[in-house]
C-alpha cells in the first residue's frame, strides 16, 4: 500500500516525533514528546496503533535495539521516519499551509 | 522489589485485551515509564498514571472485539432477547397488571433487602480485624456467676505474664478528655490502650502508625476513629502530626484507623496508657474492677478452649496469691465479635430478634408472591386463547412454559432494580427508627446485599411463575379453542391452585400478625411498668467538675452544693437535687456488712443530696429522707430502699457498713450508720425484672468525681434545658459538656428496641393484612364472574338473595377458615422463636391469640361481601340469554 491516502492529526503528530527524535525515538519517549509538546495526554495505545498502521503503509520502518537487561532481558523497538514518509508529512503540511492561506488575520479567527 | 512492577491485574488486562502485533512492546514501554514515574512522582501517582493507559488502551480495542464476541454468543441472547421484547410487549398491553405487579415485587423485595442490608451489616460481615476469630475478651468473673466482670489492671498483667497462649494481650482503660472547641468545651469518650492494643487488634489504618509502647513522656498522642475523623476533621488528610487541644494539654494525631475500626465502641479514640496513667487513676489495685476490658489474640496453633484452661489455671493461681482481693475470682472468654454485638452483656436477643424481623418480611414477600401467581394465573386464564392458537401453530410447550417464566423473571427484575431504590430509603428508615445498634456504621449495600437481592428476585420469580408456568403448558388445545377461552376459565385446577395460595396468604398473614401482637402486648406490659420514680419533667444534668481544680473533694462537695442551689433558683423549677447515678445513669456497688447477718453482701451504692427522693417522686416508706443537716463530711444516718430491706430483712435503726468507692480519698474506708428510712425501690430500665438493692449516703460524705443534677420541673416548658444550663455555667463556666436531658425520654429510650421490633412486625403484619385482603378479593370476584351463570339459573329457580349471599360468602368463610386454622398451626410452632423478645407475655398468649384472629376474619370479609353482592344482583334472565 502506497500514500495517497491522507494523514490524521494522530499520524502526523507520530512521523513529527519521530523526526525529532532521530534514532532514540520508541513508545516511550514518542509519547513523552507528543504529551510535551502539544499538551495534550495521549494513551501508548493510540501511539502503537498510529505506528502500526505507518508502518504498513511504509511511512514509517522499526528496528529492534540489544536485549536491555532493565527491561528483563527484552528488546525495544526503535522507530524511524521512512523518505515516503518525510514526503507525505510535507504533503499534509502542504495541504494545511494552502488551506490557511491569508486566513491569518481573518476576523473570524481572532482569537477572542 | 514488587512494588515497582505494574498493577498486576492492569498489566493482565492489557495482555488480554490488546490485540496488536506490538502488545509485548506496549506493555514494556509502559512499564519501562511506570518506574521512571515511580521515582519522579510516586508509586500511588504511578500506579494511577497505568491505570489511565490501561483503560485508555482497552477502550477502544473492547469495541472493536466486543462485535466479534457478540456474533459468537448472539444465538442465545437474541433468542432471549426476542422473548424479553415479546414480554414487553405483551405487559405494555396489561400495564395495569404490569404495574400492580412490579409494585408489589418493588416493595417486597426493597423490604427484603433494607433488613437484610442491616443483618448483614450488623451479623454477617465479619469484622474488619485480621484472623478476628482469634480475638477474645477477657473478662474476670464469680464462680457461679453468669455475670461478667471487669478486669483489673494488676490480673491483667499477671495473665499476660503467665501465659502462653495469646499472641498479644492489650488492656483498655476507658475515661473522658476534655477537647476545648469554638463553642466550649466537650467531653470526649477515650480509650486508654496498653502497648499491643493495636498489635492485637490487627486493623488497617487510613493514615499514619498508631502508637505502640509509649513512654510517659511520648503520652500525649491520639488515634482517631475513621468517623470522627470524618465528622470533626472533615477528613483532612493531612491529620496525621496535628494537634488536638484538649484541657489537660495538646495532642498529637498520630494515626486514623480504617473505616469500622470500632473497638471499644464507647470510645471516639485511643490515647496510649502509659505508667503515669495507670497511677493516675489508681489501676495499681488488684480489686479495682472498673471500666477496663482485655483484648487478647490467641495464637493461631491453640485452640479457644486450651487457652482459657491455661487462664484459669493463672486464675487460681492469683487466687492463691492474693486471697483479699480475688477470692472466688475467675475468669472469662468472650469472642470479640459477641461483645461487638451485645457490649453490655444485656443484649443477648439481638442475633434472634433481627433473624426474626428478617423472616417476617420473608413472609411479607411470601404472601406478595402468593397474590402475584394469582394475578398470572388469571392472566394464564384469560389468555388461553392466544395461547391455544400459539400452541396450534406450532410453539411447544416448553417454549409457552418458558414465555410465561420470562414473564416473571422480567417482573422480579423490574421490581429488583426499583426495589434496590426502595431499599436504600427503606435501610435510611429503618435506621432513623431504630434503637442504637452495634456497628451501625457497617451497614450499607454492598456486593453481599446486590447479590441477595438479585437471588430473591429469581427465587420470586420462580415462586410466583412456577405454577401459572406449568399451567400455560398443560391446557388442553381443543377446549381453549372451542370455545373462545371462556370455559378453560372454570377449569378445577386452576380454581383448587388459587383458593390454596390464598388460603396459604391467610396462614401467613396470620402469623405475621400474632407475632406483632405478642410484641404490641409486651410493649404495652413494659409501658405498665412501675418504675418507682417519676420520669415525668425530670430533667437530668450530668456534672464533670473540671480537674485539677476540683481534685479536693471538700470543694467538690462545695461546688455541687452552690450548683443545686444555683439550679433550684431557676424559676419554674420545683425542687432540684443530685445524686452520683440517677436510675439508667449508671450504677456502683458497694460490699455490705449489716448488723446482725453474718454474711458480706453487695448493694448498690448511691451518693445523695437532700430532697432527692422528693424531686425523683421516690416514695419514703418508713423514717424519713435526708434533710439538710446530714450532709456533713461523717454521717450517722443511712437509707436504704426497699429491695433491700425486704432481701435482708432489715428495720429502722439497724446499723449498717458500706464503703467508701471514690478512688483519690480511701476507697474501701467504711461509712458505717443506722437506717433512718426505707424508701421505694426503683428500676435502672423498664425491662428490668428485679429492682436492685440500694444504700443512700449523703453526697458529701463521698463526693463523688462526677455528679447527676435532677430538677423537677413545674411545667415541660421549653427552654428549661437552656435555663438550667446557664445557671450551672454560671457556677463554674469550665465544667464540660452541660447537657440536660429528659429523664422521661432517656427511659422510654431503653425500651426503644422493643418498641422498633413492635412497630415495624407491626407494619410487615398490616402489609401482609392488606396483601391478603387484596388477594382474597381477586380470588372470590373471579369466582362470583365465573359463577355468573349459575347464579342466574339458582335465581331463575328462586333462590333468594340472602341464599345467594349465602352461598359465596360460604365458600368465602371456608378458605378463611382454612387459612386460620394453618396460621394458628404455624403461629404455635413459629412464636417460640420470639420468646426472648417478650416481656411479660406468653408466646401461647390466647388473648393475643383470639384478638388477632378475629381482627383478620373481619377484615377477610370485607374483600368477600363485594363480589358477593354483586352476585345478588345478577340479573337472570341477561345471564339465561348469555347461555
Amino acid at each position: 500500500m502506497t500514500s495517497r491516502d491522507g494523514l490524521n492529526e494522530v499520524d502526523q503528530l507520530v512521523l513529527l516525533a519521530l523526526v525529532r527524535l532521530g534514532p532514540g525515538a520508541y513508545g516511550v519517549t514518542i509519547r513523552a514528546e507528543i504529551e510535551a509538546r502539544s499538551a495534550k495526554p495521549i494513551s501508548m495505545a493510540a501511539v502503537y496503533s498510529a505506528l502500526d498502521r505507518l508502518e504498513k503503509r511504509e511511512l514509517a520502518e522499526s528496528w529492534l535495539s540489544e536485549p536491555k537487561p532493565e527491561r528483563g532481558g527484552r528488546a525495544k523497538k526503535h522507530f524511524r521516519i521512512t523518505a515516503a514518509g518525510a514526503a507525505e508529512l510535507r504533503d499534509a503540511r502542504g495541504v494545511m499551509a494552502r488551506m490557511w492561506e491569508g486566513l491569518e488575520m481573518h476576523p473570524d479567527l481572532r482569537i477572542r | 522489589m514488587s512494588d515497582h512492577r505494574p498493577p498486576r491485574i492492569a498489566v493482565w488486562l492489557l495482555r488480554t485485551i490488546l490485540a496488536q502485533p506490538n502488545r509485548d512492546f506496549i506493555i514494556d514501554d509502559l512499564a519501562e515509564e511506570f518506574r521512571a514515574r515511580i521515582d519522579g512522582r510516586g508509586i500511588v501517582a504511578a500506579r494511577f498514571w497505568f491505570w489511565c493507559q490501561v483503560l485508555q488502551s482497552v477502550g477502544p480495542s473492547l469495541r472493536s472485539r466486543a462485535v466479534a464476541v457478540l456474533a459468537l454468543f448472539a444465538r442465545g441472547p437474541l433468542d432471549l432477547l426476542q422473548e424479553v421484547r415479546f414480554v414487553f410487549r405483551s405487559l405494555k398491553k396489561s400495564a395495569g397488571f404490569a404495574t400492580v405487579a412490579i409494585i408489589t415485587l418493588a416493595l417486597g423485595i426493597g423490604a427484603n433487602t433494607a433488613v437484610f442490608t442491616v443483618v448483614n451489616g450488623v451479623l454477617l460481615k465479619p469484622l474488619p480485624y485480621a484472623d478476628q476469630d482469634r480475638l477474645v475478651t477477657v473478662w474476670s468473673a464469680m464462680r457461679e456467676d453468669s455475670r461478667r466482670f471487669l478486669p483489673s489492671y494488676p490480673d491483667y498483667q499477671s495473665w499476660q505474664e503467665q501465659t502462653t497462649s495469646f499472641e498479644k494481650m492489650a488492656f483498655i482503660y476507658g475515661d473522658e478528655l476534655v477537647l476545648r472547641t469554638d463553642d466550649g468545651l466537650e467531653p470526649i469518650l477515650s480509650a486508654y490502650v496498653s502497648a499491643d492494643f493495636f498489635a492485637a487488634l490487627g486493623a488497617r489504618t487510613t493514615l499514619g502508625t498508631p502508637f505502640g509502647d509509649v513512654s510517659d513522656g511520648a503520652a500525649k498522642q491520639v488515634v482517631l476513629k475513621y468517623g470522627e475523623w470524618q465528622r470533626r476533621f472533615g477528613g483532612d488528610p493531612d491529620i496525621v502530626g496535628k494537634t488536638i487541644q484538649f484541657t489537660d494539654g495538646s495532642y498529637t494525631v498520630a494515626a486514623v484507623m480504617a473505616d469500622g475500626v470500632d473497638y471499644p465502641f464507647w470510645a471516639r479514640m485511643w490515647t496510649p496508657l502509659t505508667p503515669a496513667v495507670v497511677d493516675r487513676y489508681g489501676l495499681r489495685a488488684r480489686d479495682r474492677r472498673i471500666d477496663s476490658r482485655v483484648l487478647a489474640r490467641v495464637r493461631s496453633d491453640v485452640s479457644h478452649d486450651v487457652a482459657l484452661v491455661e487462664l484459669t489455671t493463672v486464675a487460681s493461681r492469683l487466687e492463691a496469691q492474693y486471697p483479699a482481693t480475688n477470692r472466688d475470682w475467675t475468669v472469662r472468654f468472650l469472642p470479640l465479635k459477641t461483645v461487638v454485638l451485645d457490649p453490655w452483656g444485656q443484649n443477648q436477643n439481638l442475633r434472634r430478634a433481627l433473624y426474626v424481623l428478617l423472616a417476617a418480611v420473608g413472609l411479607v414477600l411470601l404472601i406478595a408472591c402468593a397474590n402475584l401467581a394469582n394475578l398470572m394465573l388469571a392472566r394464564v386464564v384469560t389468555r388461553g386463547r392466544e395461547i391455544a392458537v400459539r400452541s396450534a401453530l406450532g410453539a411447544g410447550k416448553w417454549r409457552l412454559i418458558r414465555q410465561t417464566l420470562t414473564e416473571s423473571l422480567v417482573l422480579a427484575a423490574l421490581g429488583a432494580v426499583i426495589g434496590a431504590v426502595v431499599a436504600r430509603w427503606g435501610v435510611d428508615a429503618l435506621l432513623a427508627g431504630a434503637p442504637q445498634l452495634p456497628r451501625v456504621d457497617e451497614i450499607r449495600v454492598d456486593a453481599a446485599v446486590l447479590l441477595f437481592t438479585t437471588g430473591i428476585a429469581i427465587l420470586t420469580a420462580i415462586l410466583f411463575g412456577m405454577a401459572p408456568a406449568l399451567r400455560t403448558g398443560g391446557g388442553s388445545l381443543v377446549t381453549s379453542l372451542k370455545d373462545g377461552g371462556r370455559t378453560s376459565v372454570g377449569r378445577l385446577g386452576t380454581k383448587r391452585m388459587q383458593m390454596s395460595l390464598v388460603i396459604s396468604q391467610i396462614g401467613l398473614a396470620l402469623v405475621l400478625l400474632i407475632g406483632a401482637g405478642l410484641l404490641a402486648r409486651s410493649l404495652r406490659q413494659l409501658s405498665q411498668v412501675n418504675l418507682g420514680f417519676n420520669p415525668d419533667q425530670l430533667t437530668s444534668v450530668r456534672i464533670r467538675p473540671p480537674q485539677p481544680q476540683y481534685a479536693d473533694p471538700r470543694l467538690r462537695a462545695d461546688l455541687y452544693r452552690r450548683l443545686v442551689d444555683a439550679v433550684a433558683a431557676v424559676p419554674g423549677i420545683e425542687s432540684a437535687s443530685l445524686a452520683n447515678h440517677i436510675p439508667g445513669g449508671g450504677l456502683i456497688f458497694s460490699p455490705l456488712r449489716v448488723e446482725g447477718v453474718a454474711e458480706e453482701t453487695t448493694t448498690g451504692f448511691k451518693t445523695v443530696a437532700p430532697r432527692y427522693f422528693e424531686t425523683m417522686g421516690i416514695a419514703v416508706v418508713e423514717g424519713r429522707p435526708f434533710t439538710a443537716e446530714d450532709m456533713t463530711e461523717q454521717t450517722d444516718g443511712l437509707i436504704i430502699n426497699r429491695s433491700l430491706a425486704q432481701f435482708l430483712d432489715i428495720e429502722l435503726g439497724r446499723r449498717i457498713t458500706v464503703f467508701k468507692q471514690v478512688a483519690d480519698e480511701g476507697l474501701g474506708e467504711p461509712i458505717s450508720g443506722q437506717v433512718i428510712g426505707i424508701v421505694g425501690a426503683t428500676r435502672t430500665s423498664l425491662s428490668q425484672e428485679v429492682p436492685l438493692p440500694d444504700v443512700f449516703v449523703p453526697y458529701t460524705v463521698n463526693p463523688w468525681m462526677h455528679a447527676t443534677i435532677v430538677t423537677r420541673t413545674r411545667t415541660e416548658g421549653p427552654g428549661i434545658g437552656e435555663q438550667i444550663r446557664d445557671a450551672v455555667l454560671s457556677v463554674e463556666p469550665e465544667i464540660p459538656g452541660v447537657q440536660p436531658r429528659s429523664v422521661a425520654n432517656d427511659m422510654y429510650q431503653t425500651v426503644s428496641k422493643e418498641r422498633f421490633a413492635a412497630r415495624l412486625m407491626g407494619s410487615f403484619a398490616g402489609i401482609a393484612l392488606l396483601l391478603s385482603a387484596v388477594g382474597i378479593y381477586g380470588v372470590m370476584a373471579y369466582l362470583v364472574r365465573q359463577r355468573t351463570a349459575e347464579i342466574g339459573l339458582r335465581m331463575a329457580m328462586g333462590a333468594t338473595s340472602r341464599q345467594v349471599l349465602q352461598l359465596v360468602v360460604g365458600r368465602a368463610m371456608w378458605m378463611v377458615g382454612t387459612g386460620v386454622i394453618v396460621g394458628l398451626a404455624a403461629a404455635f410452632g413459629l412464636t417460640r422463636f420470639m420468646t426472648a423478645m417478650l416481656f411479660g407475655v406468653e408466646t401461647m398468649d390466647l388473648a393475643t391469640y383470639a384478638s388477632v384472629t378475629g381482627v383478620l376474619v373481619i377484615v377477610a370479609l370485607v374483600p368477600c361481601y363485594l363480589p358477593a353482592n354483586q352476585a345478588t344482583k345478577v340479573d337472570p334472565l341477561a345471564t339465561l340469554r348469555a347461555e
